[in-house]
């Protein structure tokens, strides 16, 4: 009986997070030539060639169910910049890969242009770097695809009339970084360009987890505190009108579904449009 | 904006005028005794502090009166017909004409804040505590925005303003006075029960009342209250679990979001 493919390839040790090696550059070319490009993409040395596709796909038993599998072309920089850390921007990333064993090394890397296709059967031979990257590093770096491909569209209009409170609007959500309160927005006009003159109408919910809803006064307080500031930020915006009546800060376990369906998650690379 | 004044020579329906603090430029328009400069100190929305000079004088009616903003350095025409409006963005007198009030005051706010770009918001420290007391009873409290003005004996607009940390609302000696007692009332829910009075505040009890109600009495007997606070602790004992809690009671937790990464430097 022949063995099964997705558990050859197992057995070479590839899973989500795994670093080609660079010998594999020559192997490769062939996939790492841009649209339009005379010459493949250079690998040098430093940089992480990293599998991005999901380990059940990697593993996928059959060939032909998984015929190829996504990296991600990353390169080493200096330092760390703000507007690309930490899922501020859904085009590029920078992160550091693996605290544990690099820990001076930050990447970049841009979502579809240092992105590449290699056929799985590559994977069958050879296994991969002794680089790969951290759980916290492939978490991230798959959030951010997912926030690049499920963030809502907001208007251009909306996005830069919000972008200049952006700072001041981080600022008052400092408090959140813990997971105690999502934000979620409802957006009278959301589909609509709007002329200079006319507000967009927003209604802000902080939606609170219900453990901390119902037992951490002092979690609470900071989430009122914090929603007030929002909502100060978000008013002043020219053109941005906040329904205060609506707006409020809600138990999880009251916000339903159907607000869900109405509002979107408030997040900042909604507001990554022009970097 | 939703600062709303009520000039004292114009009826109410002209009056309904949306202004951030026009005192003093009402004051000098109406009396019609404008020197040639005039500096007025102006909050502008969002924080931001200049002084607006009026240069020449206007009359009454439909002549208007020029302004420069220090915070600009630009001509921006005053009218001085509607004693209670702010500067203008229209740059030409010649262009301008007298518009219905709701382009004024789409117009204004777009002004206002095109005068404060680049200034920062900064609450003074004394709204930035009035905020984080009234961060601390909405967590004690839990109650909707208007069931909580109810609670201080102010509007849901008021509330809105005492709310907004860019806003320098003095708060006068009743409304200082319920703040305070509120809060103590809030103190002695909070000593009790880590959860918020919320929904329980509308059970009925004994006699019928509810808390909610009793705190929105203009005069609230305090021991009444307190007195209740026993009965809800007993009722807040039977409440049914929520679904999300039972799940977790079963060990199925919350899948973390992207937001509980660590940050990355």
């Amino acid at each position: 009986m022949p063995p099964i493919f997705g558990e050859e390839v197992a057995g070479q040790g590839w899973s989500t997070g795994a670093v080609v090696p660079t010998a594999m550059a020559p192997a490769l070319a062939a996939y790492l030539t841009r649209p339009g490009a005379d010459q493949p993409t250079l690998v040098q040395a430093g940089d992480w060639l990293v599998l991005v596709s999901q380990t059940c796909d990697v593993l996928a038993s059959k060939l032909e169910a998984e015929p190829y599998v996504e990296v991600l072309h990353c390169r080493p920089i200096a330092k760390m910049r703000t507007q690309y850390k930490d899922l501020r921007s859904t085009r590029t990333l920078d992160f550091k890969p693996n605290r544990a064993t690099h820990e001076a090394v930050v990447l970049t890397a841009h979502a579809v242009a240092d992105r590449y296709l290699l056929p799985r059967t590559l994977l069958r031979d050879r296994g991969p770097d002794g680089r790969r990257l951290s759980d916290v590093s492939t978490a991230r770096v798959l959030a951010w695809y997912a926030l690049r491909y499920g963030r809502p569209i907001w208007p251009d209009e909306l996005v830069a009339r919000v972008g200049k409170a952006k700072a001041a609007l981080e600022l008052a959500l400092d408090p959140l970084k813990d997971d105690i309160a999502e934000v979620r927005v409802a957006i009278s006009e959301k589909d609509q360009e709007l002329v200079t003159g006319k507000d967009y109408t927003l209604a802000v919910y902080f939606v609170v987890d219900e453990a901390v809803w119902e037992g951490d006064a002092e979690g609470r307080e900071a989430i009122h505190a914090a929603f007030a500031q929002f909502v100060s930020a978000l008013d002043g915006c020219v053109g941005i009108a906040v329904n205060q009546e609506l707006s409020e800060v809600v138990s999880g376990a009251e916000f339903t579904w159907q607000d869900t369906r109405a509002t979107d998650e408030w997040n900042f690379a909604n507001l990554s449009h022009r970097e | 904006m939703s600062d709303t004044i009520q000039p004292r020579y114009y009826g109410a329906k002209q009056a309904a005028l949306l202004q951030q603090r026009p005192g003093a430029l009402i004051d000098a328009v109406e009396n019609n005794h404008l020197p040639t400069t005039l500096a007025l100190p102006v909050q502008f929305q969002g924080g931001g502090r200049g002084t607006v000079q009026i240069v020449g004088t206007g009359t009454v009616g439909k002549v208007l009166s020029r302004a420069i903003t220090s915070a600009m350095q630009a001509v921006v025409p005053v009218d001085a017909d509607w004693a209670t409006s702010a500067v203008e963005s229209a740059l030409d007198l010649d262009d301008y004409s007298v518009d219905p009030w709701l382009q004024w005051a789409a117009t204004t706010k777009v002004a206002l804040h095109l005068a404060s770009a680049g200034s920062k918001t900064v609450p003074s420290a004394a709204s930035r505590v009035r905020v984080k007391r009234l961060a601390a009873i909405q967590a004690v409290f839990g109650l909707p925005t208007l069931e909580l003005a109810q609670v201080l004996d102010v509007t849901r607009q008021g509330l809105y303003k005492w709310l907004d940390a860019s806003k320098d609302t003095k708060l006068q000696g009743a409304s200082r006075e319920r703040l305070a007692l509120v809060e103590r009332i809030g103190r002695h829910w909070s000593d009790r029960s880590a959860a918020p009075l919320g929904s329980l505040a509308r059970e009925p009890l004994a006699d019928g009342r509810t808390v909610l109600g009793m705190l929105a009495e203009k005069d609230i007997d305090e021991a009444a209250v307190l007195g209740a606070f026993d009965a809800l602790l007993i009722k807040l004992e039977g409440k049914p679990k929520t679904r999300s809690q039972k799940l977790a009671e079963a060990g199925f937790k919350r899948r973390p979001s992207a937001r509980t990464l660590p940050a990355d430097e």
